[in-house]
């Protein structure tokens, strides 16, 4: 197969937790372009219903399935109406997640029920998912799961709890899936977006990503063709892996953000 | 900084896959003579980009396997520890090519023996073959850019990342590299240049990988996936970092390994 041909998911299924908005609506439409029903899962149904438009704008197909991720029945339910409805899963996005009331204040003021809430929304929700979908996958003896983590998976944030501890447990959550069900076929990896904003009072924190070293912040858009790559065969080397999207930010001395008050050389 | 941040990735065109298309990109692969670079080589021109080759070494079978991997196209054998000779043979499949805008190396002078029996000359030989030979390259290749936006990778195998005995001057070499990848990935960024590693894995053309049967080969069980990869497996993370779309990423080292190297 000629390589651009192996990036290709034409006919594949889905499963994308997270569809309703942001990065996982760029996810979508970039797996629409690949060729790839999708099966979009959030707790808000709207916002999935547009993203299946915007799906169907570009000649793809979705559904829309209205989800806790948090909740093992709902996750069960969903993925037995993916496969109700499709046939099959050959790839699960595990995108769902976010930011935890709670993350932003010091530990002493944080409540037993926030630390719970914010683990549970970004890392039992994967293991769920994940535990889920493994005997489909196993079953058919391949599959993909893809879990997104965060740059806060590999670093430290100041009074940032949950967050941090949740992503560096995605991380080597990967790590586990790859090596225990290497075997029997299904490929597990891990995306590390860096400062992705939503929002302009977002874009605006981060000065328009002026400290990213790349000079600028990440486009939602970008996720797509990562995701897409690690779901299709070109990648199927990779596993276990974790792929840091992030400008340079990790690589860099420094946290991201923080710019050099003394240029150390001249200027390239 | 516009303050959209676009979730639409742009419209595809004729079937090709946003991020997967290197049409009217002008690549050099330094080292081509190593099998994975050589599937990289093909992978690049499948996606639509002009290739300039150089080998890594100047001995006989280095040589005969860059004529294969040039295709016809320019080839220039390369003693990658030279340094001028990487800077002349950089600017003369540069002029060929109209520019560069993609440059990869995989060094890949190996050398084992056990370190009481490493003379200053194996040090001297496998550092520059090594480390110094992709700095040169990623030095001649930056000029080239002229401050545009390229794509700067390194290809290397798990010793970057990894120990074996016998192999720690080899293994310093190209995890050195690593190094090299991050620095460099901050000094270029400010032009949207991104600089990145993949290491790949044990694959069918590793030295001393012993036999390919589960049953026979102790080592087959701690690779997840029960199998050693194909040369060609790196290729296609090649031409993702090549595109477009990976213009976000960058410093990053990528595994292509199975899963091996996330075993305890």
């Amino acid at each position: 197969m000629a390589t651009p041909d192996r990036f290709r998911l034409d006919g594949q299924v889905v499963l994308l937790t997270g569809a309703g908005r942001g990065l996982g609506r760029a996810m979508a439409l970039s797996y629409a372009d690949a060729g790839a029903r999708l099966a979009g899962a959030s707790r808000t149904l709207s916002q999935l219903e547009e993203t299946a438009e915007l799906v169907a704008e570009r000649g793809g197909e979705a559904i829309s399935i209205a989800t806790d991720v948090t909740d093992a029945e709902a996750v069960e339910a969903m993925v037995a109406e993916t496969i109700d409805r499709f046939g099959r899963v050959d790839i699960l996005m595990n995108n769902a997640g976010g930011g935890a009331a709670g993350d932003g204040s010091p530990l002493e003021q944080l409540t037993d029920e926030q630390w719970r809430w914010g683990i549970d929304m970004n890392l039992t929700s994967q293991m769920l998912c994940a535990r889920a979908v493994l005997p489909h996958m196993t079953e058919r003896g391949s599959g993909v799961i893809i879990n997104v983590a965060s740059g806060f998976g590999l670093r430290g944030g100041r009074d940032n709890w949950m967050y941090v501890s949740a992503k560096a447990g995605v991380v080597n959550f990967t790590r586990s899936l790859a090596v225990s069900y290497g075997p029997a076929g299904v490929r597990t990896n891990c995306i590390a977006p860096g400062i992705f904003p939503h929002t302009p009072q977002a874009l605006e924190r981060w000065r328009g990503g002026r400290y990213i070293p790349i000079g600028r912040v990440g486009l939602a858009w970008e996720m797509g063709p990562l995701a897409v790559f690690l779901s299709s065969d070109a990648a199927a080397g990779i596993s276990g892996e974790t792929i840091a999207q992030d400008g340079g930010g990790l690589a860099m001395i420094g946290p991201t953000g923080w710019a050099p008050r003394v240029r150390l050389t001249e200027p390239t | 900084m516009s303050l959209q941040n676009p979730v639409t990735p742009p419209q595809v065109s004729e079937g090709r896959l946003q991020g997967f298309d290197l049409a009217g990109r002008r690549a050099i692969v330094y080292g081509a003579e190593k099998p994975v670079a050589t599937s990289i080589v093909e992978a690049l021109r499948e996606a639509g980009a002009s290739v300039g080759v150089t080998s890594a070494n100047t001995d006989g079978t280095s040589l005969f396997r860059l004529k294969k991997a040039a295709g016809g196209g320019p080839n220039e054998a390369v003693d990658l520890s030279n340094g001028t000779n990487v800077q002349v043979a950089t600017r003369k499949i540069s002029k060929e090519l109209g520019g560069v805008d993609v440059a990869i190396v995989a060094p890949n002078l190996y050398h084992a023996a056990p370190i009481r029996k490493t003379l200053d000359a194996d040090i001297q030989r496998v550092l520059m073959g090594n480390l110094g030979g992709t700095y040169a390259a990623f030095r001649s290749a930056t000029r080239e850019l002229r401050g545009r936006p390229g794509r700067l990778i390194a290809v290397l195998d798990a010793t970057a990342v990894r120990g074996l005995s016998n192999l720690s001057i080899y293994s310093a070499a190209q995890s050195g590299v690593i190094g090299l990848v991050r620095a460099l990935s901050q000094e270029l960024a400010s032009t949207g240049t991104t600089v990145n590693a993949i290491v790949v894995g044990w694959t069918d053309s590793t030295p001393g990988r012993g036999p390919s049967a589960v049953d026979e080969n102790v080592l087959l069980r701690f690779i997840p996936m029960r199998r050693f990869g194909e040369p060609s497996e790196a290729a296609p993370l090649a031409v993702y970092l090549a595109s477009e779309a990976s213009g976000f990423i960058t410093g990053q080292t990528i595994q292509v390994d199975g899963g091996v190297l996330k075993h305890l």
